[in-house]
């Protein structure tokens, strides 16, 4: 229990300090921020957004201003060049955020469909062909860049071979067809890589596992390999597993950044992507916050799930 | 999560396994990606020396848009007639200058940071590695794309010059690259610091700066080697992260990354523009992951200080 509770304050304290980096963004912008955010506007609208980011006051009560605003769901408005407010960053956010869980959920979900079973097989036959030829697959999707991936995928399947829309989202609702069209190509641009670090992960620890007294043991009952690889072998192994999809989250997170970007879609990186553009520098803060903290809640959930399946970490 | 478990196998005598890897010899994959990474190196040092076309200006003299082995231009040229092969050099010398740039600057503070974290241990240990977690609780591309976009905003009136970028855009993927680099040498400096070598050096009275320096750190450099030759990696694929959003050097100017983001609005129209450094950025991250490994199995860094 104890344990627990020193690991949500972790999560809590960590919270903090990510989005403390986030409100005070705008203080590191060289010069006077105002002039940044809001390059065109009269000196009486500068004054006016001064007073509305708060830049007059110090970082502390700045900060405490800002994330009161910020956990209440009021994130601001964006800034027109004159320093006319524009739309609600909340509500964006709002509107993309599921389509950008929803990429990275089905990423998760089909990469250990298929991740486990090609682990565990070539862990079962290891040294085989099927084992060394993943093995060598492994070491060069690693080292193929998420953008040159979906470059080539948009290419091929996209523009060559028009099976997918090369840009755009369409929601489950408007058609379940075109829905999972609209997401094949992003989803297979950022499991391929992820499906090669798991596999082999999961492969080594499984090597190992299988070497234990146990598994001779239920082998010597009798047991058809099947049930040992899938109800003896795999809990033990998938620990390593287990810390490393927690550690990816991040690499995940910037695949997503980059793949919204390269298919056009609107996820919470197309609009970063836009804010970029645009020198949205109050939206992208609220960006920088919303996905760092959804970062550190999903690192901290994997933690969990990983005292779950071992039980000795909960006394540690 | 931020104690390290001390190793249990903390003398690193090597098992028979890692000593065979010692001894045996680099193996023809290691020595494919050093004359790779050779070629790039040379590349990107003599790129303003080679009989190049111009990089920036295309000729109106050309035909653009065509595709490979055209006389003249082997990889083609671009719709504005500027030849690849000529952008993808000086984009080589761009990218690796960047790459090495940021990796030093994170080898050297996160090394200094992390070695201080390691050997003297205690609070100050504790408080410098808790430190690290945070920086690593930011996803590496977030973190490096709102430092650009904050350290470097674009008014239309003066764009950055090439070099300041550049240095924005290092110094953005070295701070990223600093707790990986500080976390990796803690470890390391931490199962060292108890060996009976240290011990001696201690009793003999010598200063706890120059035990770290000279007893201490010679041990540590396989594992941050090891651990930098995969951040140059990281940092090529990063900055090309970058160049997506708009946020590595500024076009005219070829960057590997610049070059693929480009066209990736336009991948059909001349599809040579970004193939070409698309199979430069993949060769290179292969090759450097590759002796990466190398290192890391040569020098029998175990994988449990990772």
């Amino acid at each position: 229990m104890t344990w627990l509770l020193r690991r949500v304050a972790q999560l809590v304290v960590v919270v903090l300090v990510v989005t403390f980096f986030a409100a005070i963004l705008t203080s590191l912008l060289p010069g006077d921020p105002v002039k940044t955010i809001a390059p065109f506007a009269t000196p009486q609208d500068r004054a006016r957004i001064s007073e509305e980011l708060g830049l007059d006051k110090n970082v502390i009560s700045r900060y405490v201003d800002w994330a009161g605003n910020f956990f209440t769901g009021d994130m601001g408005t964006t800034y027109a060049g004159a320093g006319l407010q524009g739309d609600s960053i909340s509500a964006r956010v709002r509107e993309s955020l599921p389509t950008s869980l929803t990429i990275v959920f089905y990423v998760q979900f089909l990469t250990l469909l298929i991740a486990l079973p090609l682990g565990v097989f070539s862990a079962y036959r290891q040294g085989s062909l099927f084992d060394r030829g993943g093995n060598g697959m492994a070491f060069a999707l690693v080292a193929l860049p998420t953008f040159v991936l979906a470059a080539l995928l948009k290419f091929w399947l996209g523009l060559k071979l028009d099976w997918f829309p090369t840009q755009g989202y369409t929601k489950i609702g408007d058609g379940i067809g075109n829905h999972f069209k609209s997401v094949a190509m992003p989803v297979m641009t950022l499991m391929v890589g992820q499906i090669a670090i798991y596999s082999r992960l999961l492969r080594s620890d499984m090597i190992s596992t299988l070497q234990e007294d146990y598994i001779l043991m239920a082998k010597a009952k009798g047991i058809p390999s099947r049930r040992i690889l899938w109800r003896h072998a795999l809990r033990p192994s998938s620990l390593t597993l287990l810390t490393v999809a927690g550690l990816n989250i991040g690499a995940l997170v910037s695949g997503a950044l980059i793949v919204e970007r390269i298919f056009k879609i609107d996820g919470i990186g197309g609009l970063i992507y836009t804010a970029v553009g645009q020198r949205q520098y109050i939206a992208i803060q609220s960006y920088v916050a919303v996905i760092a903290i959804l970062y550190v809640v999903i690192n901290f959930l994997v933690d969990m799930l990983y005292s779950v399946l071992d039980p000795r970490i909960r006394n540690v | 999560m931020s104690e390290v478990a001390p190793m249990t196998e903390a003398s690193p005598e090597p098992t028979q396994e890692e000593e065979e890897a010692t001894k045996r010899g680099l193996g023809i994959a290691a020595w494919l990606a050093i004359g790779w990474l050779g070629c790039m190196v040379f590349l990107a040092v003599s790129a303003s020396f080679l009989p190049l076309d111009d990089p920036i200006n295309g000729s109106i003299r050309e035909t653009p848009g065509v595709s490979y082995f055209t006389e003249g231009h082997i990889f083609g040229n671009d719709l504005l007639g500027r030849d690849t092969l000529a952008r993808v050099v000086v984009g080589t010398s761009t990218s690796l200058s960047i790459a090495a740039l940021s990796i030093g600057f994170g080898t050297l503070i996160g090394g200094f940071v992390g070695l201080v974290a390691g050997y003297v241990g205690g609070r100050i240990g504790t408080a410098l590695s808790a430190m690290f977690d945070i920086l690593l609780a930011f996803p590496p591309l977030l973190l490096a794309l709102t430092l650009v976009s904050v350290l470097s905003p674009v008014t239309e009136t003066d764009p950055p010059s090439r070099i300041k970028r550049m240095l924005v855009v290092a110094l953005a993927v070295g701070l990223v690259s600093i707790p990986i680099l500080a976390r990796i040498t803690r470890a390391n400096a931490l199962s060292w610091s108890q060996r009976e070598f240290v011990m001696a050096a201690k009793s003999q009275g010598a200063k706890p700066f120059r035990i770290m320096l000279r007893e201490v750190l010679p041990n540590v450099v396989p594992a941050m080697l090891s651990v930098a030759l995969l951040g140059l990696a990281s940092v090529i694929i990063v900055e090309g992260g970058l160049a997506l959003f708009g946020l590595s050097i500024n076009p005219p100017d070829p960057s590997w990354g610049n070059m693929v983001a480009s066209q990736v609005d336009d991948l059909g129209e001349t599809p040579h523009v970004w193939i070409v450094p698309s199979v430069f950025i993949f060769l290179s991250v292969m090759s450097l992951n590759l002796l990466g490994d190398v290192v890391r199995d040569k020098f029998a860094v175990r994988e449990a200080a990772i």
